[in-house]
């Protein structure tokens, strides 16, 4: 089937996403990235995708952004400096700075994979195959993301278990504590191979990669709005990676 | 006075669903043996995780020892309740059988000796001597539930809530978990126990409940 199967198609979501992302990596400058941060807040909009999903991930993880963003200020000393002690830098602009940078960059990054929420998983799969990626690897990769969640929630059920076997994590000495955390990591290790064995062997009873190519159900169509945003970002994104190295950016 | 565990008028409602409890009244003293029964879907998991404040009631209260169940931190209603998942796996987390028995004990302040004494009498209880080096995980379904068993008896806990425990075990094993649990019962340890099995219940408890609804028939 060639049928279009509406605006955005996900290889217009993959294009976007892995423009602003790469500028993301590449770009330090708060300025910039603020942009970056309001190009993705105004995809995200127009997909509505509410704002709140953002949010959410972003409380969810707020100690490793400051994690982040204080080890960024302490690694970077340059600027007017605030608070020093015994000679060490603790807080100068350049850090505080870097820190805002780190910030922007992690919200953009994750208001960018946002988009992907727009499709499911078969789509997904269609789309990497629609741009050669080896229908076998597309499978592997969707695989493996979404494997994160149940990883996490693994994570939080072994915890639990952990807990209710009386062990009180906020009372117990740091070294108890490291050791008791590197049991968690048994449950989630074996159980992510354990079910991947699984599903491998599901899988390959369903026939697949029984022959080199196989048929799919859907693949739609670029429409003329896809194309005109594919390289509109391609090109956008290419433009600003130029003046970035060109040292125009920092 | 009133009873070890206490549900009144709960309700719970899924953030995205209908409707799973409605007003739930219920006492449970101590050493009590409660048998919980009803059809798939019907909230018998939901209710004990009710009880073990892992999920917040959407009305009503859980008391536990006379306390709002939210009042405890889940260790210390972790020390109160033993709880044996429906699938055993989610709580398993030790390298080994023997280490996975003795986990809980070790936060007891019980001596290295009382813990190993303690670790090779659930092992011989269980039937799983020969396994105490295996990593759990490549344990039968069966061998599974024992651990999960063991690992929740060890430390003796004052109520044990048990969701299916005789799920994917053979006549010969479900016999010998029922004598492990007459014993446990006539140790004045009471449970609540999750199960499809009419007549197990009937031999193990001296009530059953029924949830058909959302409510307790």
């Amino acid at each position: 089937m060639t049928e279009n199967h509406g605006f955005p198609d996900v290889r217009t979501l993959f294009a976007l996403v892995l423009v602003i992302t790469s500028l993301a990596i590449t770009i330090n400058d708060p300025l910039w990235l603020t942009g970056l941060l309001a190009v993705s807040l105004a995809a995200l909009l127009a997909a509505k995708i509410p704002l709140s999903l953002l949010g959410r991930r972003l409380r969810r993880y707020r100690w490793l952004f400051l994690i982040l963003a204080l080890a960024q200020s302490l690694s970077n000393g340059s600027g007017r400096v605030f608070l020093e002690w015994r000679g060490y830098v603790l807080l100068s602009a350049g850090g505080l700075l870097a820190a805002l940078a780190a910030l922007l960059r992690i919200t953009v990054i994750l208001a960018a994979v946002l988009l992907l929420t727009l499709k499911d998983y078969q789509q997904m799969v269609t789309g990497l195959a629609q741009i050669r990626v080896p229908y076998e690897l597309a499978y592997m990769v969707l695989l493996a993301v979404r494997f994160i969640p149940v990883l996490v929630e693994e994570f939080r059920n072994s915890l639990v278990a952990i807990e209710l076997r009386g062990v009180d994590l906020k009372a117990i000495p740091l070294r108890e504590k490291i050791k008791v955390y590197s049991y968690l990591l048994m449950p989630t290790t074996a159980g992510a191979l354990i079910r991947s064995r699984r599903i491998a062997i599901a899988m390959e009873a369903r026939a697949f990669r029984a022959y080199p190519r196989r048929t799919w159900l859907e693949w739609p169509k670029l429409s003329a709005l896809d194309w005109l945003i594919i390289v509109l970002v391609l090109v956008g994104g290419a433009g600003i990676l130029w003046i970035k190295f060109k040292g125009v950016i920092a | 006075m009133t009873a070890y565990i206490n549900l009144e008028q709960v309700n719970f409602r899924w953030p995205q669903g209908g409707q799973v409890l409605s007003e739930i009244n219920l006492s449970i003293e101590k050493n009590q043996t409660i048998a919980l029964m009803g059809a798939n879907g019907s909230g018998k998991t939901t209710l004990s995780k009710l009880i073990l404040g892992l999920l917040k009631p959407t009305g009503g209260r859980v008391l536990l020892a006379g306390r709002p169940v939210e009042s405890y931190s889940l260790a210390a209603r972790g020390r109160l309740l033993g709880y044996v998942f429906q699938n055993p796996e989610r709580q398993f987390f030790a390298p080994d059988v023997a280490e996975e028995i003795g986990f809980a004990l070790k936060y007891r302040n019980l001596s290295p000796e009382k813990i190993q004494e303690r670790v090779a009498e659930m092992l011989a209880l269980f039937e799983l001597e020969q396994y105490a080096a295996t990593f759990p995980f490549n344990l039968s379904q069966g061998e599974k539930q024992r651990l999960a068993l063991a690992a929740i008896l060890a430390p003796r806990p004052d109520f044990i809530i048990m969701d299916e425990p005789f799920l994917g075990l053979d006549w010969l094993r479900k016999q010998r978990l029922q004598a492990i649990l007459e014993r446990v019962r006539n140790e004045g340890v009471g449970y609540l126990l999750i199960s499809h099995d009419q007549a197990l219940c009937a031999r193990l408890c001296s009530q059953t409940l029924t949830l058909e609804g959302g409510r307790l028939l």
